[in-house]
């Protein structure tokens, strides 16, 4: 069963050019441009005869860039096609450090058992 | 920072409040009223949960306003953080080197304070005999 970190990756896997990804935190050198992925929270939102049937993800993704703030264009299209819905979106504060400016994306994922 | 939550069921509770002939307004304020001490507990015991050592440093920023309305919309309002206090927003939303540790998220997305709305939504309905 596909795991909601390898779907997001895969998502992030497709969009093109390709674009520096991981798991937060980011470790290594930080490219002038980098996503991170994080789980925020995962409820289950059903069940029937005591058995769960619907779990939700929610997934932040932090858009980093030293040239300005973030576009989300094909970060979006990737994770729509994955099958996310996009959710909240909030400016991140500009590293001080590194002077990356942030923007972070909330996408949900609604799995279904059937 | 501030947070929000809309959960299911609110809309049908009032309309039944209203159709026995019960003021909506003070029956809000009331569920409102005694919920708010509860998302400040609620705000703290998340932020305990997350995995930097408990200083007590970020929940010193947490408010949570009374009752407050403007127009027929009545609410509480928490509030963390500030310009002050910006490690709020960098353990909410993480930062180029730090994971998230959400702790605002969690308290108005989760079914802890959902399930406290509508314990008191429940008490109140059985008070009016409903």
């Amino acid at each position: 069963m596909t795991t909601i970190f390898e779907r997001v990756e895969a998502a992030l896997g497709t969009i093109s050019p390709a674009v520096n990804y991981a798991a937060a935190p980011y470790k290594g050198t930080l490219p002038n441009a980098f996503i991170t992925h994080q789980l925020i929270n995962s409820p289950a939102e059903q069940h029937a005869d005591g058995e769960e049937t619907e779990r939700s993800y929610t997934v932040q993704l932090s858009l980093w860039d030293k040239a300005g703030i973030p576009s989300t264009t094909s970060v979006d299209a990737a994770m729509k096609a994955a099958g996310f819905h996009k959710g909240d979106v909030r400016q991140l504060p500009q590293d001080p450090q590194t002077h990356h400016y942030g923007l972070a994306v909330e996408f949900v994922y609604i799995e279904s058992q059937e | 920072m501030r947070g929000e939550l809309t959960f299911k069921g609110l809309t049908e509770w009032m309309e039944q409040l209203a159709e026995a002939g019960e003021n909506i307004d003070d029956a809000v304020t009331e569920l409102l009223g005694e919920t708010q001490p509860f998302i400040a507990e609620e705000l703290v015991s998340q932020l305990q949960k997350t995995s930097e050592e408990y200083t007590g440093e970020t929940a010193s920023t947490i408010q949570v306003s009374g009752v407050q309305q403007e127009g027929n919309y009545l609410f509480v309002e928490a509030t963390v953080g500030g310009s002050d206090a910006p490690q709020a927003t960098y353990k909410e939303y993480g930062t180029t080197r730090q994971e998230a540790e959400p702790f605002v998220r969690p308290t108005f997305r989760g079914h802890r304070l959902k399930n406290k709305l509508k314990e008191g939504m429940k008490a109140i309905m059985q008070r009016f005999g409903l």
